[in-house]
């Protein structure tokens, strides 16, 4: 987009700088013209800088505009405007603009409706941007996908219930030699689906027990400096990052399993599923427990009180009071613990295995989706193969499975909030 | 309107109650079923020395016209001694942090009567109330000097289990507070909590509560639905209910009717006037009017001192201190 | 636990029921209860003891990972080195092994090794020089004595390949010490005058740099020095300025290989002794005992790792440090905040402060709950289809990984600047519209000062997050390999977690405890960043 012969960050800075003397000019002439419109013994509808802003509006909007419409048309390969023309249009523009609008301004005219509109239209595009990302999310796993689907090597059915996932053959296909003995794809996905499930499985059984308890403990047994210090520890596991986690589970947890299972007499390979799952639960404990939390802390102090007022011990309450009305909110954290959970990457990636192995055994290596999902597009084939596509009829199911969980957990915990609500 | 109203249906329930009493041996026998533990006590404790005060005492009940009637022939509070007082207070305080909240309280409570405490907002009766069955331990920071005294036993003494405390004071709050359960199960909590599981006694246990709740008609076909879907004032006195269903010596009512509208509140009143007698009651209100008509004795409570512990009709008609008179006609509160 | 005293007490004081007969039913039904009491009073002290292991479960796991990456993490911050006695000498020129002893040879980095070599070596380069009476008077005429064209050579060679190499080109490549050497030979022999000869001069210091294998001269000089290279006229002559013609012998501590550093760390999978086959042992029995022996005497020694932090990432593990990473990662981040802080809050104030209860609005809120809970990765993918393969954005550069990043946390932001301003009390806000304020006036005046601490807690909390992730940064491309920290957000880069993790996928074990005080610097950074996040809240903690 921009000229060659001139450096681009220099033309930027340079452009950047001039229009904001340019902005400040304007701003300034046509506050000197409200004050004269003052001094001439008339009353303005709006506040001084209101003019100050509106005539900035007129400036530079309509170059906005234009440099926003020049910007889509060059991404599409539509036009090609040197950038030394594009940076003289944003500071000629405004320039030229300047002096009409100076002279425009009068005191009759109400220049906080413009500008008030000019602002919200700015809040309105920014609030647009996470449409545009979802959208953006939306189209680009699905066209892929699309893609994938219709490679003559992949069926939608097959994929969803073949239990063979072997893409290895896809990449020999593409290269003309298809059909060459036991290289052909497939792409059953059922085997990452089912360790998905597996480590996830095991990640709950973690994290649901721990952070309900902990939660419980926090919320209901801790006093306020037990509180204190209880909470940011568990915080504190939910600030570490994936990644080191995949290497605490990697190197140290996995190796510890493998020893523990010698000692019990069993074989576990170095990729098993239990590492994983075990530290993927202990990530999501803190998720858990804050969300627990959250909804035992509204339930209403009364209803606890009326048990204590009765002779129930803590547990007695928690367990036949507080719990029972929280349910619906800590179903809904279960859900999201689980849509998390299937998401989850770095510690797959590190710890799980890259063989789809459609075993239940958590000692075993086992794969996931996300595991393929990396894999497949850090691989060095082409973007069209269909190995490579094949990651995005994963993302695919994945986004679909995430939003599905969140979506329900989001109905039962409005659910469960209106129950309360006004208390 | 609502007050006259009110009234009329307090004066409704009286004669039926009174009809019960008049006969010793019946209410005896009336109370034995219901509330076995409470007769006995009065019995076991009372016959020795006062055999006939008691029958005395009922046969007054009778009396449409509360006051006059029950004045004279009640003990007054300082004369309440030994054994008789079912809750006894010496020096009792109560702090929040720094603030003392009540300040060296010393009185008797009689056994098997209403008092009322009364006294303007923030007077710390609410705090009083709590402390009786602990609640207060569920506050931070909240803590006792002094003594005070259930059936004799130091309720904040080391050798107090809070829990059994709790088992036999039973608590109905400001704002009613069902368990998000069923009607059933509401008034079942408390027994099942202390080993009633048995379900014919369970049954059994829930209607009674529910008859002396005054809730019995309106809810007996639909003890599964939830408690939430309840009016406010049969939520109240499904609370009321439950607080009786574990039998408890004493009950605490913290403000009971304040949440309510004024029919429930009537409800409500009905309902104290009948379990009169078979519990010792005390109620924290901040209607005056309240306090006169369900109460046997009076506690007035100003910045956290009692300023007077007088038979009701007596601290109303004429108090002993210049402040109780200025709160009841109304110069502040 | 209650003791069976404490419940006799109870009982007893308990006066009405003492009076019962224990025929009672009511007596009986209190003893059970009591009973009961003390079997509930275990059963809580049960689930209490069950809510207080959850949290310690916790907060132990936190302690045994702390700990057992602090046991992994801290033996790379010392590096082994060795002390060497080098001698720099001509025939070290093409063998840097021969400047070292014999018996540490095998034990030295080498890595030192190259950059030894690199620095006894000095790049020449031969040039035709015509000696002059007036050369040696005036320094000025030493680069008039250089010629272009070279009689002694072959005419194809004469002037380059017929190419044509001005003067000026020339010169830049010789350095003023080649030019001073012109001047010393003819004042050292005065005969020379009038004789032209090729001489040997040393260059520049960016032939030095080509010579070293950098591409990055100007394209000029770049043609000019290939050109020259091909016709052998220039070579990596013995650095005599600095050890002297006949060579000098210099004492220094040099870096030791990774094998070495390993070995003397005391990690099992280095002794031979744990190996069947000692052959297999990555150190022989030989190796470990001279190595031992050096450490007893002092010659090996474990010295602070200073590599670590000063250079980039590289193929050798002794070497290979953080620097990049950490500047990629700060480079990131920082794009990440710029773009998402201005977008975060204006949607923020949008959403709180003036969106219509539409469908709309009920749309975009309901999105940004669901972005917020859509797996990291997704986000690379995102990336991956739509930056790089749609806006063809440089794939593993600072830019890409920073947009994708920034719509990962744009959610965090949105939410989290929401609670700050929906925490600003109503009457604030009524107070100003009273005064005749218009909306953005009382938002801009009155709402945004008293939230804008919120939401930079929050703000940076999210770029805490940001910090951490990897999975959507290895979809586009940041965990390449790396060795350079980027100048323009055009250059690729790495990040830290990327770091660490292609330290954890390389094959040689030595990478692993890089690896693990990558993730310590890491997890120090980040802790910082929440520190400020609890600092600048705690600061503003504000009562309504």
């Amino acid at each position: 987009m921009f000229n060659q012969e001139i450096n681009p960050t220099i033309l930027f800075l340079v452009t950047a700088v001039a229009v904001v003397l340019i902005g400040r000019l304007g701003y300034r002439m046509s506050r000197r013209r409200t004050e004269a419109i003052t001094d001439g013994g008339e009353e303005l509808r709006s506040t001084p800088d209101y003019y100050g802003w509106y005539a900035l509006v007129w400036m530079f909007l309509p170059t906005l505009l234009l440099l926003i419409i020049i910007a889509v048309l060059a991404v599409f390969g539509l036009i090609d405007i040197p950038g030394l023309w594009i940076a003289a249009g944003c500071i000629l523009l405004p320039a030229l603009i300047l002096l009409p609008v100076v002279r425009y301004l009068h005191a009759d005219l109400n220049a906080s409706v413009l500008v008030e509109r000019v602002i919200y239209g700015i809040l309105l595009s920014a609030a647009l941007v996470s449409i545009f990302t979802t959208v953006g999310i939306m189209l680009s796993v699905l066209f892929e996908s699309i893609q994938f689907f219709q490679h003559p090597s992949v069926s939608i059915p097959e994929f969803l219930f073949g239990t063979n996932w072997s893409p290895g053959g896809a990449f020999l296909e593409s290269a003309g030699r298809g059909g060459e003995q036991g290289t052909e794809a497939s792409f059953g996905a059922i085997p990452l689906f089912a360790g998905t499930l597996v480590i996830t499985g095991i990640a709950m059984l973690v994290a649901v027990p721990v952070g309900v308890l902990s939660a419980i403990f926090l919320s209901e047994y801790a006093s306020g400096k037990v509180r204190k210090t209880g909470k940011p520890i568990i915080e504190i596991l939910a600030g570490i990052p994936t990644v080191v986690y995949g290497f605490f589970a990697a190197i140290t947890v996995a190796p510890l399993i493998v020893r523990a299972a010698q000692w019990v007499g069993l074989d576990a390979s170095y990729q098993n599923a239990l590492a994983p799952g075990l530290i993927m639960g202990i990530m999501i404990i803190p998720f858990m427990s804050s969300l627990c939390d959250d909804v035992m802390s509204s339930v209403p102090r009364n209803i606890r009180n009326a048990s204590y007022a009765m002779g129930a011990t803590s547990s007695e309450t928690i367990k036949q009071v507080v719990l029972p009305a929280a349910f619906p909110g800590i179903i809904s954290a279960f859900l999201l613990a689980i849509s998390v959970a299937i998401g989850e990457t770095m510690i797959v990636v590190m710890a799980a295995g890259l063989t789809a192995n459609l075993t239940a055994n958590p000692l075993e290596e086992m794969t996931t989706v996300t595991v393929h999902i990396v894999d497949n597009l850090t691989g060095d084939q082409a973007y069209d193969n269909p190995q490579t596509l094949s990651a995005f009829g994963l993302g695919l199911t994945l986004l679909f499975m995430t939003l599905l969980l969140n979506i329900v957990s989001t109905i039962v915990i409005r659910k469960f909030r209106m129950r309360y609500e006004g208390d | 309107m609502a007050e006259a109203k009110k009234q009329k249906q307090f004066e409704d329930s009286h004669p039926e109650q009174a009809e019960e009493k008049t006969t010793p041996d019946q209410a005896d026998e009336k109370n034995q079923e219901q509330t076995g533990e409470k007769t006995d006590d009065n019995d076991e404790k009372n016959e020795p020395r006062h055999t006939d005060e008691k029958q005395q005492k009922e046969a007054k009940n009778s009396v449409t016209s509360q006051f006059s009637s029950q004045v004279h022939d009640r003990p007054r509070p300082d004369e309440i001694q030994d054994e008789s007082p079912i809750l006894k207070f010496e020096d009792f305080s109560i702090f929040y942090d720094d603030f003392e909240a009540i300040r060296k309280l010393s009185a008797n409570v009689p056994r098997g009567e209403v008092t009322a405490i009364i006294g303007p907002s923030g007077c710390g009766k609410s705090t009083l109330l709590n402390a009786v069955n602990r609640m207060t331990d569920l506050i931070p920071g909240c803590h006792v000097e002094g003594k005070m005294e259930l059936n004799g036993e130091d309720v904040f003494g080391s050798g107090m289990d809070v829990i059994w405390l709790r088992r036999r004071v039973g608590m109905v709050f400001q704002k009613p507070n069902p368990f998000p359960k069923s009607i059933y199960d509401n008034v079942a909590y408390g027994p099942r909590l202390h080993g009633k599981r048995n379900g014919d006694e369970l049954d059994e246990l829930v209607e009674k509560s529910l008859k002396e709740a005054a809730l019995w008609n309106e809810v007996k076909d639909r003890l599964k639905a939830n408690a939430m879907s309840l009016s406010g004032g049969q939520q109240q006195r499904l609370c009321i209910a439950r607080a009786l269903a574990i039998e408890p010596h004493m009950v605490l009512l913290d403000e009971p009717t304040s949440a309510l509208d004024p029919k429930s509140t009537a409800h409500i009143e009905t309902l104290l006037g009948e379990i009169r007698g078979h519990y010792t009651v005390i109620i924290v209100t901040h209607n005056m009017q309240q306090a006169a008509r369900v109460s046997d004795y009076t506690i007035f409570l100003f910045e956290g001192e009692m300023i007077e512990f007088n038979r009701t009709a007596d601290l109303f008609v004429n108090p002993d201190k210049k402040q109780t008179e200025e709160y009841i006609t109304g110069r502040f509160g | 636990m209650q003791d069976i005293n404490q419940y006799q007490d109870t009982r007893k004081l308990d006066r009405p029921e003492d009076r019962v007969t224990t025929s009672d039913p009511r007596k009986q039904q209190m003893e059970e209860e009591l009973k009961l009491l003390k079997k509930r009073r275990r059963s809580e002290a049960r689930f209490k003891f069950y809510t207080i292991s959850a949290v310690c479960i916790a907060a132990a796991f936190l302690l045994f990972f702390l700990v057992d990456l602090i046991i992994k993490g801290y033996p790379a911050l010392q590096q082994a080195e060795i002390q060497a006695s080098i001698t720099y000498s001509p025939e070290t020129v093409n063998n840097i092994d021969l400047a070292f002893p014999e018996e540490i040879r095998d034990l030295v980095s080498r890595a030192a090794k190259r950059r030894l070599s690199q620095e006894a070596r000095i790049a020449e380069i031969q040039i035709p020089v015509h000696y002059t009476e007036e050369t040696a008077r005036n320094p000025e005429s030493a680069v008039q004595a250089i010629q272009l064209t070279r009689e002694d050579m072959p005419p194809w060679k004469h002037n380059f390949e017929g190419q044509d190499i001005s003067r000026e080109q020339l010169i830049q490549l010789i350095g003023p010490e080649g030019l001073d050497q012109i001047q010393q030979n003819i004042k050292d022999t005065p005969s020379l005058a009038g004789s032209v000869r090729n001489e040997w001069l040393t260059g520049s210091d960016r032939l030095q740099e080509f010579m070293g294998g950098a591409t990055d001269l100007d394209d000029q000089m770049m043609d000019t020095a290939t050109l020259l290279d091909e016709a052998d006229y220039l070579q990596m002559g013995f650095n005599a300025e600095k050890y002297g013609a006949e060579g000098k012998t210099v004492q220094e501590w040099v870096l030791a290989d990774s094998h070495v550093d390993q070995y003397l760390k005391g990690y099992d999978y280095m002794k031979p002794s744990s190996y069947d086959n000692t052959a297999n042992a990555p150190v022989s029995p030989e190796k470990a005992e001279r190595i031992d022996r050096m450490h007893e005497e002092g010659k090996i020694a474990l010295h602070f790792n200073d590599y670590f932090f000063l250079n980039g990432d590289s193929k050798i593990p002794e070497v290979a440090g953080m620097r990049a990473a950490i500047i990629g990662s700060v480079y990131v981040v920082s794009i990440v905040f710029l773009i998402c802080l201005p977008i975060g809050v204006l949607t923020s104030i949008y959403l709180e402060e003036f969106a219509p209860d539409n469908f709309l609005t009920q749309t975009i809120e309901v999105n940004i709950n669901n972005l917020a809970a859509i797996p990291s990765i997704l986000f690379g993918v995102l990336g991956l289809a739509a930056f790089i393969h749609f806006f063809h954005m440089p794939r593993s550069s600072v830019l890409v990984g920073a947009a994708t990043l920034a719509l990962m946390t744009l959610p965090i932001i949105i939410i989290a600047s929401r609670a700050a301003l929906r925490a600003v009390p109503q009457s604030i806000r009524l107070a100003g519209f009273a005064m005749g304020a218009t909306r953005w006036q009382v938002v801009l005046h009155h709402v945004l000062p008293v939230s804008i601490s919120g939401i930079m807690t929050g703000s940076i909390i999210g770029i805490a997050k940001a910090m951490g992730e990897t999975a959507p940064l290895i979809i586009v491309g940041l965990v390449s390999f790396v060795p350079e920290a980027p100048v323009t957000p055009a250059d690729p880069t790495s990040v830290m977690p990327a770091q660490i993790f292609s330290w954890w996928s390389m094959s040689l074990r030595a990478f692993q405890e890089r690896a693990a005080l990558g993730i310590l610097v890491l997890l120090t950074v980040l802790f910082i960043l929440n520190g400020l996040a609890v600092f600048v809240r705690a600061k503003s903690e504000q009562s309504w």
